[in-house]
């Protein structure tokens, strides 16, 4: 259906597309960077299509690479692929959900899905995240082990930091409770205590996390100002693309 | 029955699933491989439902002639539009020329905008009203400044105090936070797989 | 004492509001044991106190909140009719990942209110009505609790949060989320409730049988914040970022000369250099065109160092937008090098959706994971470049270009682990420091920040291209920063002062 604009947009002189298409990006970029200006309807119009053009790729992506081999695969060799067929009923009546009147059909995929999900969470979390972790926190804290005299004294500040520092930032996420009695209040006192140094610890990463962010961002904007420098006004020479 | 099937079904399917993390056995290895395939077969579906959720809502705005309607004919019709080139054109010129010049530049200068807010979010989040902003402020500068392309230039120690931060402090604090985070993942998969919570009934 | 499910801080057990966020300490309609007439949580099934059965419809008396005078909050876990509005009203994963969201106005830390937001726009944005909820439970249980949703009545009692470090970053550093997620577990404290003795109970009873709620830490009291910048003041910082970011316009980016590569970059380019031509190489493009001006310059430098190599490529994506900039970079080298052809020294397998359950499907067979490539649509086995590639393992390496720590956390929880490979992770600078932990326990063989690695990898590599970094850019901007610091904290000081005369 589509093949004939398709063979009609080839026949067009070279670089036609690619003009169109600069211009294309380069207005489209500069209507969304008008959102510095506050919100306007430009920015609004690229919003909206930023959505559709983002919500409609993804799903023509999961057709052609998810569903319609399957559904081939099922429709050449049902004797094989008989499980597609099951997952493709499960997947229809998840778009039950869609509806209200029908919608309680799609709990059981979601049932499937939750549970599927569940269980790679907890064991992909506990091998590959909670055991590694744990033990890469075991680190030798005696001076000995990094050298003799004072030059071991000084290696073993490091480990020492990040074992006291782990530790310290997981008592930060300590959930309160109310108790009573001395050694309880004892207690809470060494977690609060704790836990403050965890919570210093853990703004030194929020500090880190935002100027790495902040970093990024510029980063972005960067390429962006290249693009319409260099693509579009043809102001700038950096290179290859 | 409407209740205990997905129940039964979550329970089952977790079930194969994680015993196939810790019994490496090719039964149970099998049925888990075909029921992890199906999940990535039922994602697909979700965002299909999504597509169908998006066109409805604005859809119903569109035909409500609500204020937006413009903007509303401008999303489905983008969409669909993609959705056909992408479904009867996979990998075509055509699909490519839609990403290259549309979707790319407007979710990335999206992004770009960022620059300029974190930059005013800064202005806020600088000033030192307390002792953890205080070690925000220095923490922030310290890792920009160190990061700095040409830091080894200014001065050999830049990099090394770099270095410094990341893998010791930064390291620390983030790992408490990895392994927080695992902890809450953790128990909140398996209270799904207890069925204590239900989120699909 | 009332611990505020918020932020911890401990409130006087008659408080209504939490003494330092403001947060409502009454977040559940509390429903009264027809037997004992302890209070307990909505969401109980049986009392914490007696254990009776507290199922609706019996003789229980229910206290609505809405006796309880609270001054602003969001209810925190939708009812089930709810979550099945919500979820009917769901969005996709993909399609629910707000392309915007971070350019809500919560973003910006100038920005008042949501509330002020919300009453200010004047069209809802494009997802405004689909609520994200469906999609991938992996994603659910681990989502954000500190989305800001719409107040119900914004209060100008609250007080202003002033303590709060993160104030105004919250949509900006990205392990704000997770570091308080855990905060999502808090139980929920009854404000009247006094026996001490029953707290142990509670706190086993809560844990083990309530119907806890997911999005609980979703309701989020939004003080009414003043504006620290002017108009002005804003379109000046603004201004500097522009200017900042167009320094080498003006300087000819002399700093870039001065560059040089890391330890890791370095590692990273010997490590492919020592790969025998013929060798596999997987490259999984998990980020989205939002990130692709940080991460692109670095993929494709890594792409054209391992083209020059002669190494067989296999690109692969968890994300939608990965596939179009796989396919869009190895077009550009591939027109660069005419010997570089697709089929036969790369290939792009595609997208894979659901990054867990995908990825994991990897560590059995990849012809499980890829019915068909996406270009030319063809079975994998037909493909020259996938020959005794049939599963992760057979790779030599695997390189992961990613914008989300949670897509490289899949590979090491999902794949890696199982299968033990040699990873290296190529991210935005962005969650650089959220993946360290994983660098030093030995689980990524690399990583490395993009933001400006491309010129230093082009070094390293000896394949130095004569253009631009944009590095004098970076300096420029990192100057911004400093003076937006003291800027900020001189009108700070400046402003106490005055307080203080107007005291005396």
């Amino acid at each position: 259906m589509l093949e004939t604009p398709a063979n009609l947009l080839a026949t067009l002189p070279p670089n036609t597309l690619q003009i169109a298409g600069t211009w294309v990006a380069a207005l489209l970029t500069l209507a969304t960077l008008s959102y510095v200006f506050g919100g306007n309807p430009a920015f609004r119009l690229a919003e909206h299509l930023l959505v559709g053009i983002a919500a409609g790729y993804a799903a023509a992506l999961a057709w052609n690479q998810m569903l319609w081999p399957r559904l081939q695969l099922l429709v050449a060799e049902p004797a094989t692929y008989w499980y597609y067929g099951v997952f493709f009923v499960l997947g229809l009546l998840l778009l039950c959900r869609g509806s209200k009147s029908v919608s309680v059909l799609g709990n059981l995929p979601l049932g499937v899905l939750f549970g599927t999900g569940a269980a790679l969470a907890l064991g992909g979390g506990l091998t590959g995240t909670f055991i590694p972790q744990i033990r890469a926190s075991v680190l030798s804290v005696n001076p000995a082990d990094y050298g003799e005299g004072s030059l071991g004294w000084a290696y073993v500040i490091d480990p020492i930091i990040v074992v006291a520092g782990t530790i310290a930032a997981l008592t930060a996420f300590h959930f309160g409770a109310r108790t009573d009695g001395r050694l309880r209040a004892l207690w809470r006192g060494l977690v609060r205590a704790v836990g403050g140094v965890g919570r210093g610890l853990i703004t030194i990463c929020f500090g880190a996390l935002f100027a790495s962010a902040a970093l990024s961002f510029f980063a972005i904007l960067n390429s962006r100002l290249v693009f319409l420098l260099r693509d579009w006004l043809k102001l700038l020479y950096t290179g290859r693309p | 029955m409407k209740k205990i099937l997905p129940m039964a079904a979550a329970i089952l399917c977790g079930l194969f699933v994680l015993t196939d993390f810790f019994v490496p056995h090719p039964s149970i290895g099998a049925v888990a491989a075909v029921l992890v395939e199906g999940a990535t077969i039922l994602a697909a579906f979700a965002l299909f439902l999504g597509v169908v959720n998006l066109l409805s809502v604005h859809g119903r705005r569109v035909a409500r002639e609500a204020r937006g309607r413009g903007l509303g004919v401008v999303l489905i019709a983008s969409l669909l539009a993609t959705l056909a080139i992408g479904v009867a054109l996979p990998g075509s010129a055509a699909l490519n020329w839609v990403f290259d010049y549309v979707y790319y530049p407007l979710q990335a200068t999206m992004a770009a905008l960022l620059a300029f807010f974190v930059v005013s979010a800064a202005y806020r989040a600088f000033r030192v009203r307390t002792a953890q902003a205080a070690i925000m402020l220095v923490s922030s500068l310290l890792v920009i400044a160190t990061q700095l392309p040409f830091g080894q230039a200014i001065s050999p120690y830049l990099p090394i105090a770099r270095d410094w931060i990341l893998t010791v402090p930064v390291t620390a604090g983030m790992r408490g936070i990895v392994l927080g985070t695992a902890l809450g993942t953790m128990a909140t998969a398996l209270r799904i797989l207890l069925t204590v919570d239900r989120p699909y009934v | 004492m009332i611990v505020c499910a918020a932020c911890n801080h401990r409130n006087p057990s008659d408080a209504l509001v939490c003494e330092a966020c403001g947060g409502s300490l009454e977040h559940f309609v509390y429903r009264a044991c027809p037997s004992c007439g302890a209070l307990n949580p909505a969401e109980n099934v049986f009392c914490h106190r007696c254990f009776d059965d507290l199922v609706p419809g019996s003789a229980e008396t229910i206290v609505e909140a809405s006796d309880i005078p609270v001054e602003s909050f969001v209810p925190s876990e939708p009812s089930v009719t709810d979550r099945e509005e919500a979820v009917r009203e769901a969005a996709a994963p993909t399609v629910g990942e707000r392309p915007t969201s971070d350019l809500t106005l919560e973003a910006d830390a100038e920005v008042a209110t949501t509330a002020e937001v919300v009453s200010e726009e004047t069209e809802p944005g494009p997802l405004a009505e689909p609520q994200q909820l469906v999609g991938e439970p992996i994603e659910r249980l681990e989502a954000a609790p500190s989305e800001p949703e719409a107040p119900m009545q914004p209060s100008e009692l609250i007080p202003e949060a002033e303590e709060d470090v993160l104030e105004g970053l919250e949509g900006l550093v990205p392990i704000a989320a997770a570091a308080t997620q855990a905060h999502a577990f808090a139980l929920p404290v009854p404000p009247s409730v006094s026996e001490t003795e029953q707290h142990d109970a509670e706190l086993f009873h809560s844990i083990a049988s309530e119907r806890g709620p997911l999005r609980d830490a979703a309701r989020v009291v939004i003080p009414r914040r003043a504006r620290l910048l002017s108009r002005r003041g804003r379109a000046l910082l603004y201004l500097l970022v522009l200017l900042a970011a167009l320094t080498p316009v003006f300087t000819g980016d002399r700093t870039s000369l001065l560059l040089r590569p890391r330890d890791s970059v370095t590692s990273l380019a010997r490590d492919i250099q020592s790969l025998p031509t013929g060798s596999a190489v997987l490259i999984s493009f998990d980020y989205g065109p939002a990130y692709a001006g940080e991460v692109d310059p670095l993929a494709l430098a890594v792409g054209r160092h391992l083209a020059a190599s002669q190494v067989r490529v296999v690109a692969m994506s968890t994300d939608p937008g990965g596939v179009g900039l796989a396919e869009h970079l190895y077009r550009t080298i591939a027109g660069e090098m005419p010997d570089y052809r697709y089929g036969e020294s790369y290939a792009i397998l595609g997208y894979l959706p659901g990054p867990e359950a995908g990825l994991r499907t990897l560590c059995t067979s990849l012809g499980k994971a890829f019915k068909v490539d996406y270009v030319q649509r063809r079975t994998l086995s037909e493909l020259p470049v996938m020959k005794d590639l049939t599963s992760v393992q057979d790779f030599d390496q695997v390189i992961v270009f990613a914008d989300d720590s949670r897509s490289v956390r899949s590979w090491i929880e999902q794949v890696q682990s199982q299968c033990n490979f040699s990873l290296h992770a190529l991210v935005t600078a962005a969650i650089e420091p959220m993946l360290l932990p994983y660098q030093q326990s030995g689980q990524l063989s690399t990583l490395i920040a993009a933001a400006h690695s491309a010129g230093e990898y082009e070094k390293a590599s000896g394949m130095e291209e004569p253009s631009l970094h944009w590095t004098d850019a970076y300096g420029a901007f990192c100057l911004v920063l400093l003076v937006t610091a003291i800027a900020t904290n001189v009108a700070y000081l400046r402003t106490r002062a005055r307080q203080r005369s107007h005291g005396q």
